[in-house]
């Protein structure tokens, strides 16, 4: 019954998206209101049939009916409520499932933001995003169906992976990371769009960008997410293994990320048009491929995804996406040439495209890495790995630099500096970071990443400061506001760039904490009696027994411990070892004692299973690492703030012209948002 | 990010149990003397390059797998009777093949890992260096090329990176490329504006 209606929904999501492409493309191109509007109700009428599809597909699970293939598959009558309404995104098709409807609704939003918008590019939009959903919705009734029927019924079902109903953060982090991934389709129908119209000039880079903001926060804090996730529940002590399911999320956040900089050189200066269109259709590439990549099955064997349906369709629907997204662009060449000029070599401009290569050799380097094990297996049937030692080589040198220009590119001034102005930009930025190496350094840090992390952590931080007090006495001048109130118009006014650099100093504070969590993480493991202690760092951990205990999916081990730091008590810790009947690896869940200074990590790797008078526990003293997860949620508040709308205040030309007239704030208007877009316009014509 | 677990794995766990049980275990016969702490260091630093290989992407150092702790005190007993890392990298590469090396071996194809970033990193900063002189070029004679502007002051000029990597590779292979691979290369850069 409910696999029916739910093939039933998602045939009908598909027919809306057939409708939405064709009227929109249609509709677009003969400049047709009435086919647009039919485009527009297509997406809502998609949206609303995946969701009847999603609540069928919960009822489902909820219900144990194990008729429905899905539910035969990852549910079980004894798995907790909770783990089985988020198991739909624990397995192939109920991800897919779930992708599908966050799509719906991206598309149902953009239908209803923009429905009274009379332009050309909505339609293209529109039928752009129709076609990434015939993709999903397709894969849904055809290959990656969840709703097939199963006969006869079974009576219960294996349950979902363990690790993925082991805690309660994989709740959290999935459809943050889905929200990110799928909201980066949205730029790219814009980009589609805007290339279809033809209007490559203005406007559409605009939204791209602020929906490009959006879903890069999304998946932002999904990729912190995840890691604390690794951190809370594999139990080895770190957060970040650059698994390959890892690298596919970080690698359209990295070409993303160069997208919201480059993108500022663009409406500013009207250059790298066709470069910033690049990026963003890469981006979204990246996210099929990324997708590809961790659900072909090709990680297993680069022989085992052809043997499944999904592998090579995927692979063909990329090809589709590059081959037609780049053959836009060629069609569009002669709208997109606008030849640059730069006035100077040191400026603005000069730091973002630097900042776009170093981002795109990152990008070009993780991918590297994580494919080549399957090209050497592919072409010479061996097998090699390339790991964490490889990653961390390679990576921290760039992000390094980035760390570096993040300091550089906000205080230089558009068009050029002159040397004059950088000596009085940079003279405070440089002497925090220098005192900060020297400070570390008394303090007897000789390991040469993390005193450049530091130096240039401070650089960046007094980078960041001088841009708000300027800021705050800027405004100060104009409204006579208290500092406190003048701080927070800064925000309200110019959220774009006050948000970015909240994102800059959230990004700096886990820099911070990746290179000291990085450098001086501590870890011992012993095999204690009863009532045995164990020191470490200043901790002591005192083992007192082992316990098990029943429950309805699992059979839990523990041990009890009681750790003090110093003297001080920290109460009871008791690491886990969950033993599921559907794995044979016990899988681990750690003891964490937080503190913003260090971490005590307590696994449980081995126990007396006789009569629990030892136990094995692996101590980890990791330092710093909380700040990772304080500087994820700092980048999350700066990239709400920059996004948030806000009533655009009158721009005031007379004022800016004196402001920029004493020196202080440059060409920046620090007055009403960026630049007005005549202006903009303007910049942007061909100049030769 | 799922972890689902990997299938096709059991045949170098059968292999590991082989070889533990075959493994020298005359640690005390120790050639060299190191200390307690030097010995944990040394293990530690191999254990972290080397695959657990019954783990999902993890190392020896990290997991807690059964295979991967006796494969630490194997590297801990081997070290200890005075072989060098190397050796001691040799030995499980030797039972497991180059996929046990997280790191893989600068050699044959495999530089190609360690290569192509530079490459790429060295071109495109190559590419953007031309790419900037044209650029300013075309506006003012007074505005400054790439490599002549630094900040003073400054403990790195600002276009330091671009400058000291690519200005002198992007010289170096201007002499090397054909005209055809010119033209090429001015075409591209033409439709990146």
């Amino acid at each position: 019954m409910l696999s029916t209606l739910g093939y039933a929904a998602v045939i009908a999501a598909l027919l809306g998206a057939v409708v939405m492409t064709v009227a929109g493309l249609v509709g677009g191109f003969r400049n047709h209101p009435l086919l647009s509007d039919v485009a527009r109700r297509s997406a809502y009428f998609s949206f609303a049939a995946m969701m009847a599809a999603i609540i069928v597909m919960e009822a489902a699970l909820l219900g144990h009916d194990f008729s429905v293939e899905y539910v035969s598959r990852v549910g079980s009558r004894e798995t907790p409520a909770y783990y089985t309404a988020i198991s739909l995104w624990s397995s192939l098709d109920g991800s897919i499932l779930f992708w599908g409807w966050i799509l719906a609704g991206y598309a149902a939003l953009l239908a209803v933001v923009r429905r009274r918008s009379t332009d050309r590019l909505t339609p293209f939009v529109l039928g752009a995003m129709g076609i990434v959903g015939i993709f999903f919705y397709g894969l849904l009734v055809g290959p990656a169906n969840p709703f097939g029927l199963v006969v006869p019924t079974p009576e219960n079902g294996p349950g979902p992976n363990p690790l993925l109903q082991n805690h309660p953060l994989m709740g959290l982090h999935p459809p943050l990371l889905y929200l990110g991934f799928v909201g980066l389709s949205v730029p790219f129908a814009f980009a589609i769009g805007a290339l279809l119209s033809g209007n490559l000039e203005a406007g559409w880079l605009r939204d791209a960008r602020r929906w490009m903001v959006a879903a890069w926060a999304f998946l932002s804090l999904g990729i912190v997410g995840g890691a604390w996730w690794s951190y809370e529940v594999l139990g080895w002590g770190g957060y970040w293994a650059w698994d390959p399911v890892e690298n596919a999320s970080f690698l359209p956040w990295l070409t993303a990320t160069a997208f919201l900089h480059s993108v500022m050189v663009q409406e500013r200066r009207g250059m790298l048009k066709t470069w910033n269109l690049s990026l963003i259709i890469g981006t979204f590439i990246l996210t099929l491929f990324g997708t590809f990549l961790t659900r072909s099955g090709i990680l297993d064997s680069v022989h085992a995804f052809t043997e499944g349906v999904i592998g090579p369709i995927f692979l063909g629907f990329i090809a589709f996406i590059t081959l037609g997204s780049f053959a836009l662009i060629a069609w569009r060449s002669d709208r997109l040439h606008a030849p640059g000029t730069l006035d100077g070599a040191v400026s603005r401009e000069s730091a973002f495209i630097l900042n776009n290569l170093i981002f795109v050799a990152l990008t070009f380097t993780v991918l590297l890495g994580t494919v080549f094990p399957l090209v050497v297996e592919a072409l010479r049937s061996e097998r090699i790995s390339v790991g964490p030692p490889y990653f961390d080589m390679v990576f921290t040198p760039l992000a390094l630099i980035l760390l570096f220009l993040m300091g550089v590119g906000p205080a230089l001034p558009w068009r050029r500096a002159t040397p004059d102005k950088l000596k009085r930009t940079f003279w405070v930025p440089l002497a925090l970071g220098a005192a900060t190496v020297a400070i570390i350094f008394l303090l007897g840090v000789r390991r040469v990443y993390p005193l450049v992390t530091f130096g240039f952590a401070g650089f960046v931080f007094g980078t960041i400061a001088e841009e708000f007090r300027k800021g705050v006495s800027a405004r100060r001048r104009i409204s006579a506001r208290p500092a406190p109130l003048a701080f927070m118009d800064l925000f309200t006014r110019n959220g774009r760039r006050y948000g970015g650099y909240v994102v800059h100093a959230g990004i700096v504070v886990m820099a911070v904490g990746l290179a000291i969590s990085g450098s001086w993480k501590l870890e011992r493991e012993v095999t204690l009696q009863q009532g045995e202690k164990l020191e470490i760092a200043g901790y002591t951990v005192q083992f007192e027994e082992i316990w098990g205990r029943e429950e309805p999916q699992r059979f839990v081990v523990g041990g009890t411990f009681q750790a003090w730091k110093g003297d001080r008590h920290l109460g009871e810790q008791q690491p886990r070892l969950n033993y599921y009947p559907t794995s044979q690896q016990p899988i681990a869940t750690p003891a964490v004692e937080s503190s913003l200074a260090k971490d005590l990590y307590l696994t449980l790797m081995a126990f007396d299973g006789e009569n629990g008078e030892h136990a094995t526990v692996r101590a980890i003293v990791n330092p710093a690492v909380a700040w990772l997860w304080i500087g994820g949620l700092i980048v999350g508040i700066g990239a709400l703030i920059a996004i948030w709308p806000h009533r655009r205040p009158s721009y005031r030309p007379e004022l800016a012209a004196e402001l920029a007239g004493r020196g202080d704030v440059a060409e920046e208007p620090a007055v009403g948002e960026e630049e007005s877009e005549p202006a903009r316009v303007a910049t942007g014509g061909p100049v030769e | 990010m799922s972890l689902e677990g990997r299938k096709g794995r059991r045949a170098p766990l059968l292999l590991g149990l082989l070889f533990l049980a075959s493994t020298p275990h005359a640690a005390g016969a120790a050639a060299q003397e190191l200390s307690a702490a030097e010995l944990d260091q040394r293990t530690a630093e191999v254990a972290a390059e080397l695959r657990c290989p019954v783990c999902r992407n993890q190392s020896v150092l990290e997991s807690s797998s059964g295979l991967a702790r006796e494969m630490q005190s194997v590297i801990r007993d081997r070290l200890a009777a005075g072989e060098s890392p190397e050796d001691v990298r040799e030995y499980f590469v030797g039972r497991y093949g180059d996929w046990i090396l997280l790191k893989p071996e600068p050699k044959g194809i495999n530089l190609l890992v360690y290569l192509l970033p530079a490459v790429a990193l060295l071109g495109g900063a190559g590419l953007l260096v031309r790419q900037i002189r044209r650029w300013t070029g075309a506006t003012t004679a007074s505005g400054g090329t790439a490599e002549s502007v630094v900040i003073p002051g400054g403990p790195a000029p600002v276009e330091d990176a671009a400058g000291r990597d690519g200005d002198q590779p992007a010289a170096g292979t201007a002499g090397s490329l054909s005209k055809e691979e010119e033209d090429w290369i001015r075409r591209q850069m033409e439709s990146v504006h």
